[in-house]
């Protein structure tokens, strides 16, 4: 019998069919061609891993994804620990008082961007369906699938038993709905899909707004008010976790109520409507006047100010000292640091250091006068946190952070991080109290409300200095950085408080 | 962590299977009775006999027992922890049999379970640790797995989770979470408050949002309870004087109004024993004795939960046998009879424990005493001990034959039990 060519070419049921085989097997590519950015906030400990797991199973191979800490408490070092051989996973690890989801959002280079909370559980096929519509219709800039956590059109209550049930439906619904999607009015679910040219459009997340529905709302509504539509695919459902004590009312009842406060008024929203079920969204938005887009990136302005001290033990020459002061300024990773250089410079006139309006180099002439210098620093310039760095030491980028965020966490007044290399548990002894101690002035930061104590010069030792802290300063210790070439650890250990110091 | 079920009906019929997939670290599980090698296979739970499963190391092992019949065995066994998964009275049982040993059972666990939501608040009233295995929530709060399969939890099943995980590790006490009771509590109340949206006219879901509020300790009970009252009274039904009204007594004692609670319960006071208990909540009142009257008003509310962890700290002679008509009520019988103990040391007479609280009530629990005395001697196997308790109880009220029949009667439904979990065709 011979073959009908013409009677094949117009059944679409075999091209569904075969569309349909290609990607339950997971040969289609996912029609992005510089991949796809995934962006997880991570605040659930317990179900972190299952959520990165499934993302990194169901999402293919063209997916980056870049876990951001959520809360101080989370704890990155059992995720480090076991997707250490994930190449295309990476974490940023928390800060206070900085949004680190405008910063990753940022690092994205994919022309597709998916935000999406560590309580998602995705299934095979999840991604594909919620990158069409942007192609479907270039003016579609954010797509979500259904879930129990969307509040308008996309929500879907579901009860599944286990995972089994869970797939049934959800290729159910794929092989049903594939390509179905529809425009909505606003998203504030836990997964969203971006794509890089509207984030870029509509800038960061208004992180000012608290709670995460009316953030996600908040982007939504601005990259409207920019002519973007909105999408929900129908045929994508995502299963998302809710936390047992979360409706709990009267915990952050009044940061809640604040929260949406802060929403209403900006988008002029009546108080009132917060109390009507799902999120308020403005009646016409198009009459509203256009918000300004958030900037992308990191919000220095919110970390707290740390003075760094750098001191040169050397007469180093005018322009290596330029270059070790713009390769220390460089490396680290902290957003919000005042930098401030102490030279001893008998010969040398003063170089044009490229500063910042804030940094300040003092170059003094003698010994006496640059430890004189270096002792009165926290008293000449305010801030919360001053951090001593040589010029002949090498750091790791998060050096800073990292001692800046033991310091803000701790009672003690200054913190001493341990030699690279050592881990807590080598940490010195408690000394007693009152114990004549010094500490290591290179390793060590300071609050920035305290007089530290005198500095003065380590023995058998050219110009290396060492800290005498007053007796009543309590003095805390971190383990130490990574050996130079070592894996670099997600998270620093709490700091162990100790009153007094240590023995040189 | 290691499970031995001890079921009330063979493995086909064993209702709790989906709560044995979400068992937190789940690791030896031993079904006692009968189970084909498919079943085992399929479940990944093996079967003993009780005589096998007798010789485990019973220390490791979270009894899970959902017959009360099964008591006497359980205690013999000796497991680190029971569970007792409450049931409504089966056909064909005794129901005062079953509700006894029920009663007994839950006052031995660690945990009390049920999927029943009437037992569930009727343990409520009776305990702390108690759990509810049903609910309509359809959201999922969690997900345990085990090898290949992710389980999703429902809002109990969460919290069921967390109770058993609670037993082996007590919660952090420096940064504690919210209490898992409470997060099921609030879940309950929720629901109920978003029925009674949904149902303004229906009475029971107002009474309910109402208990649940009110074992909250949430403000808004009072005014649930009066929106049913209204609705029944509007409903005809006449009848709500004592089972609607008296709950504002309650609530009243739970928030201090102590004056408008003894009131409220004036209202309901009908019986002379009733009547004399009001006369002696005034005469509390008046001599300031303030906590009694709050203990004295939950109990009359079936509250005993919340009148023993009020007495549980005091000293005086009345407060002390206040306590022991709650162990009482909610078959603490242990704690019963070393209070009693406690109490004759104190009193010469111990008549004069009944002068002072002026109703029988005091009477009845001394003259049950060789009954609870014989009762826990059967639970512990002491069957000649137990026989000589009951006679000597017969000795006050002739009531030998029938103590002696209850007796039988516990005999046969436990080897009834035994023959319909262990003698299975396999």
């Amino acid at each position: 019998m011979p073959y009908d060519a013409e009677a094949d070419a117009v059944s679409p049921e075999r091209l569904a069919g075969r569309y349909s085989y290609l990607e339950r097997e997971g040969l289609l590519p996912l029609p992005a061609k510089d991949g796809v950015t995934i962006v997880v906030e991570l605040t659930h400990r317990e179900w972190a891993e299952e959520c990165l797991s499934r993302l990194l199973v169901h999402s293919g191979p063209a997916v980056r994804l870049i876990g951001v800490a959520m809360r101080e408490d989370f704890q990155l070092q059992p995720l480090l620990e076991r997707f250490s051989a994930e190449a295309e996973l990476s974490f940023l690890p928390y800060e206070r008082g900085n949004y680190r989801i405008n910063e990753a959002l940022a690092d994205a280079r994919t022309s597709f961007i998916v935000l999406l909370e560590d309580r998602v559980l995705v299934t095979a096929g999840w991604l594909n369906e919620l990158l069409w519509p942007a192609i479907d219709d270039p003016a579609t800039g954010a797509m979500a699938p259904r879930s129990a956590a969307e509040e308008q059109e996309g929500r879907e209550v579901l009860r599944f038993g286990n995972d089994l049930e869970l797939s049934a439906y959800v290729n159910h619904q794929l092989s049903r709905r594939r390509g179905e999607w529809r425009e909505a009015g606003v998203l504030s679910g836990p997964c969203l899909v971006v794509t890089r040219e509207m984030l870029q459009r509509t800038g960061g997340l208004d992180f000012s707004l608290r709670e995460r529905r009316f953030i996600i709302a908040d982007w939504c509504l601005r990259a409207r008010q920019l002519g973007t539509r909105l999408a929900i695919s129908a045929a994508s459902y995502v299963h998302v976790l809710q936390p047992l004590a979360a409706r709990a009312p009267h915990k952050n009842s009044e940061a809640q109520a604040a929260a949406g406060l802060a929403y209403c008024a900006k988008w002029r929203i009546p108080d009132e409507r917060l109390r009507e079920h799902g999120l308020p969204v403005p009646e016409n938005l198009s009459a509203l006047e256009r918000q300004p887009a958030i900037p992308l990136g990191k919000t220095p302005a919110a970390l707290p100010l740390v003075t760094a001290v750098v001191y040169f033990e050397e007469k180093w020459p005018a322009e290596a000292s330029i270059q070790r002061q713009l390769l220390l300024q460089g490396q680290q990773s902290y957003g919000n640091i005042r930098w401030i250089s102490v030279r001893d410079s008998w010969t040398d006139t003063t170089p044009d250091f490229p500063v910042h309006e804030r940094d300040t180099v003092i170059t003094v002439q003698g010994e006496k006068p640059w430890l004189h210098a270096l002792e009165n620093i926290s008293g000449m310039y305010q801030s919360e946190v001053t951090v001593y760095m040589s010029a002949s030491v090498s750091y790791d980028s998060e050096y800073v952070a990292r001692i800046v965020k033991a310091l803000l966490h701790s009672p003690a007044a200054l913190i001493v991080s341990a030699a690279p290399g050592l881990a807590e548990s080598e940490l010195p002894d408690n000394p007693e109290r009152g114990t004549a101690v010094v500490l290591p002035l290179e390793r060590t930061a300071h609050r920035g409300d305290i007089l530290p104590g005198r500095i003065v010069k380590r023995e058998s030792s050219r110009r290396s200095l060492l800290l005498c802290p007053g007796p009543e300063l309590a003095v805390g210790y971190i383990a130490g950085g990574p050996v130079p070439g070592a894996a670099v650890p997600g998270s620093t250990d709490r700091p162990s408080e100790r009153k007094g110091g240590t023995q040189p | 962590m290691n499970y031995i079920i001890f079921s009330g009906v063979p493995w086909d019929e064993y209702g709790y299977k989906r709560m044995l997939e979400v068992l937190p670290e789940r690791e030896d599980i031993v079904f006692t009775g009968t189970m084909t090698s498919l079943q085992q296979e399929d479940s990944g739970i093996r079967a003993l006999s009780l005589a096998e499963a007798c010789t485990l190391p019973a220390k490791e092992y979270t009894a899970l027992v959902s017959s009360p019949y099964w008591l006497q065995d359980v205690l013999a066994f000796g497991p680190a922890f029971i569970i007792a998964l409450l049931e409504r009275c089966p056909e064909g049982e005794d129901v005062n049999l079953w509700d006894k040993y029920s009663g007994l059972l839950a006052a031995k666990a660690d945990l009390v379970g049920t999927a029943s939501e009437r037992l569930f608040l009727e343990q409520l009233l009776s305990r702390s640790g108690v759990v509810y295995l049903s609910g309509d929530d359809p959201l999922s709060y969690g997900m345990i797995r085990r090898g290949e399969r992710l389980y999703f939890l429902a809002d109990f099943e969460a919290v069921w989770k967390k109770a058993l995980e609670e037993l082996w590790l007590p919660p952090d006490t420096d940064c504690p979470d919210e209490p898992w009771a409470e997060i099921q509590l609030r879940h309950r109340a929720d629901y109920y408050l978003s029925m009674c949206g949904k149902l303004p006219q229906q009475p029971t879901v107002h009474y309910l949002a109402a208990s649940y509020l009110y074992l909250l300790g949430d403000g808004r009970a009072a005014e649930l309870l009066t929106k049913s009252f209204e609705l029944m009274l509007l409903h005809d039904y006449t009848d709500c004087l004592h089972s609607h009204y008296r709950f504002f007594s309650a609530i009243g004692a739970k928030r201090g109004n102590l004056e408008l609670a003894v009131r409220q319960y004036e209202i309901t006071a009908f019986t002379a024993e009733e009547k004399a208990l009001s006369a002696q909540l005034q005469r509390w009142l008046g001599s300031g004795a303030r906590e009694l009257v709050q203990a004295e008003l939950y109990r009359v509310n079936e509250d005993s939960a919340a009148a023993i962890r009020l007495l549980a700290g005091m000293e005086s002679l009345e407060a002390k046998s206040l306590l022991l008509l709650n162990y009482m009520d909610t078959f603490q019988w242990e704690k019963a009879l070393r209070l009693q103990q406690e109490l004759d040391s104190m009193t010469a007479e111990p008549s004069s424990l009944m002068l002072f609280q002026g109703s029988g009530a005091i009477a009845s629990v001394l003259l049950q005493t060789p009954v609870v005395e014989g009762t826990l001697q059967l639970l512990c196997g002491k069957r000649h001990a137990a026989i000589r308790s009951f006679l000597r109880a017969a000795g006050a009220d002739q009531g030998a034959r029938a103590l002696f029949a209850e007796m039988a009667d516990l005999e046969e439904a436990v080897g009834r039990l035994r023959g319909r979990t262990a003698d299975e065709d396999v």
